[in-house]
């Protein structure tokens, strides 16, 4: 589903991303963690389309199609879509109104019918049990005044709106407490089958053990240093990032 | 004032054979001590250059051209005047077209309240007692202008104690002439004591040739007294529009001011609500989308002369183009004023890297125990907030103008009047895909 080839991306005058290689296939989940800096949301962001960074070298396929070059509401409506670590706040923009244009942008995108107001409605009630949110943030601005959570919250019944084929999830579970956790966790899980992939970035074991990876990978100044299974973050959770920066820094010398 | 320097290419004698020959086109020679005493003020103060501190930065006098000539009546379709209804607003309707008014396209008017066309009360004992009191002529070159010159306009005498359920629509409509045109709209709005009304002004422009609207607008709120005010301007792409509103407030009386300025080359508005009366509340809100080389600037006063008033005044402008605006935003405390809460903020959004705006707070304040804040943004379009829409879906164009609509409804949400607020919905919303059309294109 998706390929990431030697990566080198990052803002002007800095590159941070230095090679990034990934592969990601339909059905599995993937787990990024890694140090504060290292570079994680960075990638998330260049996955997403954020023009604010430019991709230097290497090459990213999704769906056999070359992902760079797409503009950012290209890649959602092609069904990639990233749960921010810092959500925004739109001022003005109604939830409500937020998701039905987004869910209508992507279906005129995918030529298929808009739904109107009153079908929406109904979808959206379904998808407000899904994560558990009271309809009352519907009408409120798009993550304006929303709790850390409630926005955490916010960006999985987005995704359970506009239903992506590769999610990324930045550092979804930070700021939740343990109920919201658990229902984030389990929104993703509902969300997730065969034909679709998570890349799930978390400094934690404990959402891992709600969400469980099929590769973990940890991530190192701007490269993947390390990947192996699920178990691989219970050793981090142990250990830290200590022994994987020493070994690091003596392979690259 | 500072600096009232006489620009040397009008003349006394030149302003006096102009009165004259006004006069002589008016019947009688109707409030002629008020036009004497406003034509020698103008002929002191002559048109404001940039020594003037309210006038800094831009040459008004480079723009008003001296063969600007009173406007002719000129008969008006239905049809042209169409597009300056409010579709679904059952309103009481005064329309003038070129300084005149256009009686064939008046509403009836019920009973019970005073409103007719200045020109035809002139002598009424409410006018002669008030026309021009609130708008002093001896520091204001173009409020003396218009009292010299004044023709037409609206007068509107509210019984105390009635609410005219109504809004009063007041149309002010300038056709396209080779020989530009000027005119003088003045209104005068009196609400008596625990009184109500609401009052809608359009100034509007048909045509691309450059013309001169140089309008006044005083409104006395008596004690208890409630004015609702909300202001369109949609002068054509040469129209110049200079305009002063005046409020003046009594005890516990409210007044809330909403002024949308989408149209004009030129466009200058001076609003001010005096605070009078203990207790009384005043609310100034503008907003402003700008395109091409418009320039657009707001001056606002908000004088709290007695205690216990609150004033809120928030100003929003979208600017594209090479367009520029200023604003000025005064709060004056008196010594007396104490518990005033007043509140002033001004944001700017810029869609290009050739508009400016120039937006200056001035607080004078005298009193103690006052909570003022104010504040002013000038900035681009949230990157970050236009990256999130498109993450969703949403592509770049329609990103900007949901947020650009954002922007704005914050201050079109405020009118309280529903056929209002969506017809201003409307129009701005073809505004603003207009401006940005522009950019991107
Ligand atoms: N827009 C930017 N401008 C300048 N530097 C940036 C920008 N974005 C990221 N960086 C820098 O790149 C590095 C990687 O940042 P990034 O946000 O990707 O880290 P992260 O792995 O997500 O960290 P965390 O775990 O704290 O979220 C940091 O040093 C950061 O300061
Ligand atoms: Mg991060």
């Amino acid at each position: 589903m998706l390929e990431i080839r030697n990566l080198h991306a990052g803002v002007e005058g800095a590159e941070i991303l230095h090679g990034i290689n990934l592969t990601v296939n339909a059905g599995e989940i993937h787990a990024i963690m890694g140090p504060n800096g290292s570079g994680k949301s960075t990638l998330a962001q260049v996955l997403a389309g954020h023009e604010a960074y430019s991709v230097t070298e290497g090459e990213v396929i999704y769906e056999g199609q070359d992902l760079i070059d797409m503009d950012p509401d290209e890649r959602a409506a092609q069904g990639v879509f990233l749960a921010f670590q810092y959500p925004v706040e739109i001022p003005g923009v109604n939830s409500a109104y937020f998701l039905r244009t987004a869910l209508n942008a992507l279906r005129t995108a995918r030529d298929e019918e808009e739904v109107d107001a009153i079908d929406f409605l109904t979808l959206i009630r379904d998808k407000l049990k899904l994560v558990e949110m009271d309809e009352k943030f519907l009408k409120r601005s798009v993550n304006e005044g929303f709790s850390g959570g409630e926005k955490k919250r916010h960006e999985i019944l987005q995704m359970a709106v506009l239903e992506p084929r590769l999610s990324i999830l930045d550092e979804t579970d930070s700021g939740l407490d343990i109920d919201a956790l658990r229902v984030v966790a389990n929104g993703v899980n509902t969300l997730h089958s065969a034909d679709k992939a998570a890349i799930v970035v978390t400094h934690y074991q404990r959402l891992l053990n709600n969400i469980v990876p099929d590769f973990v990978h940890v991530m190192l100044d701007g490269r993947i240093v390390q990947s192996g299974d699920k178990t691989l973050a219970l050793e981090l959770e142990e250990k830290g990032y200590d022994w994987i920066k020493e070994e690091h820094a003596t392979h690259s010398v | 004032m500072t600096g009232s320097k006489k620009n040397t290419r009008h003349t006394a004698s030149n302003h006096t054979s102009w009165i004259q020959k006004f006069e002589s086109s008016l019947n009688g020679q109707p409030l002629r001590a008020l036009r004497q005493r406003a034509i020698a003020d103008f002929d002191r103060l002559g048109y404001p250059t940039t020594a003037d501190e309210a006038w800094k930065s831009v040459n008004p006098s480079a723009l008003i051209r001296t063969n600007f000539e009173p406007a002719a009546p000129v008969p008006l379709a239905d049809a042209e005047l169409e597009p300056f209804i409010y579709p679904d607003l059952q309103a009481i309707r005064l329309v003038f077209v070129n300084g005149h008014y256009a009686p064939e396209h008046a509403s009836d008017i019920p009973e019970g309240i005073n409103i007719a066309n200045l020109a035809d009360v002139y002598d009424h004992p409410l006018v002669k007692a008030h026309l021009g009191k609130l708008a002093q002529t001896a520091d204001l070159a173009f409020t003396a202008l218009n009292t010299a010159f004044m023709r037409d306009g609206v007068f509107i005498h509210v019984q105390p104690n009635i609410t005219v359920e109504a809004p009063i629509h007041i149309l002010f409509i300038t056709t396209g002439s080779e020989i530009p045109k000027i005119s003088h709209p003045r209104n005068l709005i009196i609400a008596d004591e625990n009184s109500q009304l609401s009052i809608v002004e359009t100034y509007a422009g048909i045509g691309s040739e450059a013309y001169f609207t140089n309008a006044v607008t005083e409104i006395i709120a008596r004690d208890n007294a409630s004015v609702n005010s909300i202001r369109l301007e949609l002068q054509g792409t040469a129209g110049l529009h200079v305009a002063n509103f005046q409020a003046q407030l009594g005890r516990n009386s409210r007044m809330t001011f909403h002024d949308f300025t989408l149209g004009g080359a030129f466009v200058r508005n001076d609003v001010s609500a005096y605070m009078r009366g203990e207790g009384s509340e005043a609310t100034v809100n503008g907003f402003y989308a700008l395109e091409g080389s418009q320039h657009v600037d707001n001056y606002t006063l908000l004088e709290h002369a007695e205690p216990h008033c609150p004033s809120h005044e928030l100003y929003k402008g979208i600017l594209g183009g090479s367009s520029r605006a200023i604003f000025r935003g005064k709060i004056h405390v008196h010594q007396k004023a104490q518990h005033t809460d007043a509140y002033q903020q001004n944001e700017n959004i810029l869609l290009s890297d050739n508009a400016r705006v120039n937006t200056k707070p001035q607080l004078e304040i005298y009193a103690d125990e006052v909570k003022c804040s104010h504040g002013a943004t000038i900035g681009q379009l949230d990157e970050n907030a236009l990256f999130y829409l498109q993450a969703r879906g949403i592509p770049k164009a329609e990103a900007k103008r949901i947020l650009l609509r954002a922007f704005a409804d914050d201050i079109i949400g405020r009118v309280t009047l529903a056929p209002v607020r969506s017809h201003l919905s409307d129009l701005i919303d073809t505004r603003l895909e207009h401006i940005d059309a522009r950019e991107t294109a």
